[in-house]
């Protein structure tokens, strides 16, 4: 009877184990992860929580990313995030707060895509709030000329026949 | 059914009658010898001693009963053992081989090729002109990028949890 139990118990433990290692479907759990928690920002904003709402947002950049996450991936999924604190602290007249997370965000890498812009967006009207003209100016411009290469890009897909939004 | 069972049975011989009837003579416990019959065959009487040793129920002498129920409780205790000894083996065995597939699982990941990083899908017209906007400065701008890249995040998170690569 004990050496059943022992079995049972040993073989348990052994699925638990190997279930803890196995990926489902291919899917990446840290994106399953922040996918998950924007969308329950996104109720909880709905419902008139933008505190809560920052609160699942903040999970997202401070948990660690495994080191096995592209690069470029974890710059895109991050930088998105920024965005969205920033401009919840500005939501909450919180001017400093906003520049601090979109700092935190663009202090990621650069690149000429929709992160980065919408982190200029964002630092430039915190300056802007903050009443440093010349700094929201130079982020605006500099936002805009990503705009305009972004919107290039996708005139040109267009063109090509494929629909706008579709993974290159 | 095969034909031949339908064929009725050849009348049976002489010599076939003669061997049945000695036959059950023989099997017949008070039978006495019988001058009117011929001496019944061997294979008669082999065959009437054999049934009727399988009839007669197995009887274990009063006075070998210690003997036998010891060596009862010697082959019951020994296969008691035997069993014990095959869970248990079979309790380690197991976890051995989940541990060594979990150990090649591994082994064969780190070895894959690390995953590439995706590009961002290409933005719609929609929410490049509603990033412009906000560029432009303005609250309400601002707020408008951010209702207008939920969807465009979806699509960015299906694409990386499709893509499957990266996070364990």
């Amino acid at each position: 009877m004990i050496a059943r139990r022992l079995f049972a118990s040993v073989v348990l433990a052994a699925l638990a184990l190997a279930c803890s290692q196995a990926r489902v479907g291919g899917e990446t759990p840290w994106v399953a992860d922040a996918a998950r928690r924007h969308a329950v920002a996104d109720e909880r904003l709905q419902a008139g929580n933008p505190a809560a709402a920052k609160a699942a947002l903040l999970e997202i950049v401070n948990d660690a990313v495994p080191p096995a996450v592209p690069a470029d991936d974890r710059r895109g999924v991050l930088q998105d995030t920024y965005f969205r604190l920033a401009e919840l602290d500005l939501q909450a007249r919180d001017a400093r707060g906003a520049l601090g997370s979109a700092d935190r965000g663009l202090a990621l890498g650069r690149a000429d895509d929709l992160f980065v812009a919408n982190l200029l967006v964002v630092r430039g009207a915190a300056h802007e709030a903050l009443g440093d003209g010349p700094a929201a100016a130079t982020d605006y411009h500099d936002a805009l000329l990503i705009n305009d290469k972004l919107l290039t890009e996708t005139l040109h897909e267009q063109t090509d026949g494929r629909a706008p939004g579709a993974q290159p | 059914m095969k034909p031949e069972d339908d064929e009725p049975s050849p009348s049976p011989s002489e010599e076939e009658l003669r061997e049945a009837a000695a036959l059950a003579h023989a099997l017949e416990t008070d039978a006495r010898p019988d001058t009117s019959h011929a001496a019944p065959p061997t294979e008669a009487l082999e065959a009437a001693a054999l049934l009727r040793h399988a009839r007669a129920p197995l009887a274990v002498p009063p006075a070998h009963e210690p003997i036998a129920a010891a060596q009862a409780t010697q082959a019951l205790q020994a296969r008691r053992g035997r069993r014990a000894r095959r869970w248990i083996a079979a309790s380690l065995l197991a976890p051995a081989a989940a541990a060594a597939w979990l150990l090649f699982a591994n082994v064969l990941s780190r070895s894959a090729p690390p995953p590439v990083a995706i590009r961002p899908p290409v933005p719609t017209t929609g929410l490049l002109a509603a990033q412009a906007d906000a560029a432009r400065g303005g609250r309400a701008a601002l707020a408008r990028l951010d209702q207008e890249m939920r969807a465009y995040r979806r699509q960015y998170h299906d694409g990386l949890r499709r893509r499957g690569g990266g996070a364990p």
